[in-house]
């Protein structure tokens, strides 16, 4: 059964419903084992127990490449980018918050009425896979005051960076053979038959990420040029004519000082190297949770369903939608999820 | 006509189907309540949010097992008639009684007199359940039931507590 993003209450309430209140979500390499565990109280304020840490999982993936070799070692994200999809469902935040802060509101809040011209957000291909819309708080549909401005007005949405996520994704040309990665794993990777490699996964989030803000929210399409160079040039020189201003943000210390050189606000944004062991929040970010890991990961399993988030025949469909595949193993979830799924389809469509 | 629902109408979709498919879950009851009819009552300010609400709780239904739910509107000239809102909920309850079958009242959807007038009739002519939905926060509030974290949410019946 495939499940959208935003729909992945419906696993949770189906898994407390059958009392699965507090579960683990594991990683089927026996490396890894278990990555967190979940306890669903209070719908703001359940609690996420981080049991793999990154400086753990680190240890762990150098096991699998002592075991496997670096070819698989490369199948999972680094421990970078496992704190970054952590970060990017908000139950931990990043690192330089105050900064980030002072600089929205030294450049962004304009006040449209009184004629300020509206300031857009630029990201950094480094920084589109980990939902830096919401994760700053700068979205203008997410994140506008009572008083009506907005942090920023839209998005400056760079064709270098647009290249850049695009020409990564192979699929099918770089991944390793399904049946390697299940004796490596576990069999449940056998169903990632021609999908691709993990780093390609996470710049497939990137380009979701993007074509989202191209669907949904006001935004310049900016003719750039790739590399750091390239995009700042061309961002540069688009904004040099337009009244509209605007701010980039980057994982990349090089990219933030070029900017600054060419006299366009810039700022940084630090991840943490790991995060705290317990975490706090909604169950709507730990359902982001699931979803980030799920397809940086492939596979997480769960008490009574094994989620993929890529899988043999995965659809752009799929991706636009920002579905996961859940194998129910559990035929009282799979009997409540096929009982609720067309109730909040029926919801939907009348939308 | 073994279980019988009778409700208000409201600007709302979310407001009138949230607390059936709760109660069909049997989220906080001792154990569920499944209707296989429903009464909403309509008045000209409610658009067209009745006619999404029927679908709605039709498919819910059926999700719940129940083959062809009957499912039948009142009307109002003016939301302020009070006198017709409250042979609304009185008839329901009449001939649900009629036909044995067990009737619960819903006061969540509507505004508050309609709310009073429905839970003065449940008390009044011995409903089965008198149905209160809460939700602890407001941002939940366009969501449908199945999309709600199950905690925060919860349905209340008023035979038992008070």
């Amino acid at each position: 059964m495939e499940l959208a993003h935003e729909d992945l209450v419906l696993l949770l309430n189906g898994l407390y419903e059958l009392g699965e209140e507090s579960f683990s979500v594991v990683h089927p390499a026996d490396e890894i084992g278990e990555l967190f565990r979940v306890d669903l109280g209070d719908a703001t304020e359940s609690t996420v127990s981080m049991t793999t840490g990154a400086v753990t999982y680190e240890d762990a993936l150098d096991e699998i490449e002592r075991e496997h070799g670096p070819t698989v070692r490369k199948e999972l994200p680094n421990e970078a980018a496992y704190v970054k999809a952590v970060t990017a469902s908000r139950l931990v935040d990043i690192q330089n918050r105050e900064e980030l802060d002072e600089f929205i509101t030294r450049y962004g809040y304009q006040d449209l009425q009184e004629g300020h011209p509206p300031r857009y957000a630029g990201f950094d291909t480094n920084l589109l896979p980990w939902r830096m819309h919401d994760v700053l708080e700068i979205d203008p549909v997410l994140h506008t005051k009572p008083g009506g401005r907005a942090p920023v007005n839209g998005y400056a949405l760079l064709e270098g960076v647009d290249s850049e996520l695009s020409i990564s994704y192979r699929y099918g040309k770089n991944a390793m053979p399904a049946a390697e990665l299940a004796d490596a794993f576990g069999p449940e990777y056998e169903r990632l038959a021609g999908q691709p490699t993990e780093d390609n996964r996470e710049t497939r989030l990137g380009l979701r990420e993007f074509r989202r803000l191209r669907e949904t929210r006001p935004h310049d399409i900016v003719a750039t040029e790739t590399g750091d160079t390239g995009i700042i040039d061309g961002c540069a020189e688009y904004y040099a004519d337009k009244p509209t201003g605007v701010v980039l943000f980057s994982n990349d210390y090089g990219f933030i000082d070029e900017a600054r050189e060419r006299k366009l606000p810039a700022v940084h944004v630090n991840f943490d190297v790991d995060f705290p062991r317990r975490l706090t929040g909604t169950w709507d970010q730990i359902a982001t949770l699931l979803y980030e890991l799920a397809v940086l990961f492939g596979v997480l399993v769960l008490p009574r369903a094994t989620l993929y988030g890529v899988w043999e025949g995965k659809s752009e469909r799929n991706w636009k939608h920002e579905e996961i595949d859940i194998d129910t193993r559990s035929e009282k979830l799979a009997a409540i999820l096929e009982r609720d799924q067309p109730i909040v389809q029926a919801h939907a469509d009348r939308q | 006509m073994d279980n019988v629902w009778v409700s208000s109408g409201s600007t709302t979709v979310e407001a009138m189907v949230n607390p059936i498919a709760a109660a069909c879950a049997g989220d906080g009851l001792n154990s569920e309540f499944i209707p296989d009819t429903v009464y909403f009552l309509d008045n000209p300010g409610l658009g067209d949010a009745l006619s999404d609400t029927k679908v709605l709780t039709r498919t819910l239904l059926e999700q719940y097992g129940v083959e062809s739910p009957t499912i039948e509107t009142g009307h109002i000239d003016h939301e302020t008639d009070f006198q017709g809102i409250a042979t609304h909920f009185q008839e329901a309850i009449t001939d649900a009684h009629d036909a044995a079958a067990n009737v619960a009242v819903d006061v969540t959807p509507g505004r508050k007199f309609m709310s009073v007038i429905a839970f003065n009739a449940g008390m009044t002519y011995n409903a089965d359940h008198i149905f209160y939905f809460y939700l602890e926060s407001s941002d939940y509030f366009s969501r449908i039931y199945p999309e709600i974290p199950r905690t925060a949410a919860k349905l209340y019946d008023f035979t038992e507590i008070l």
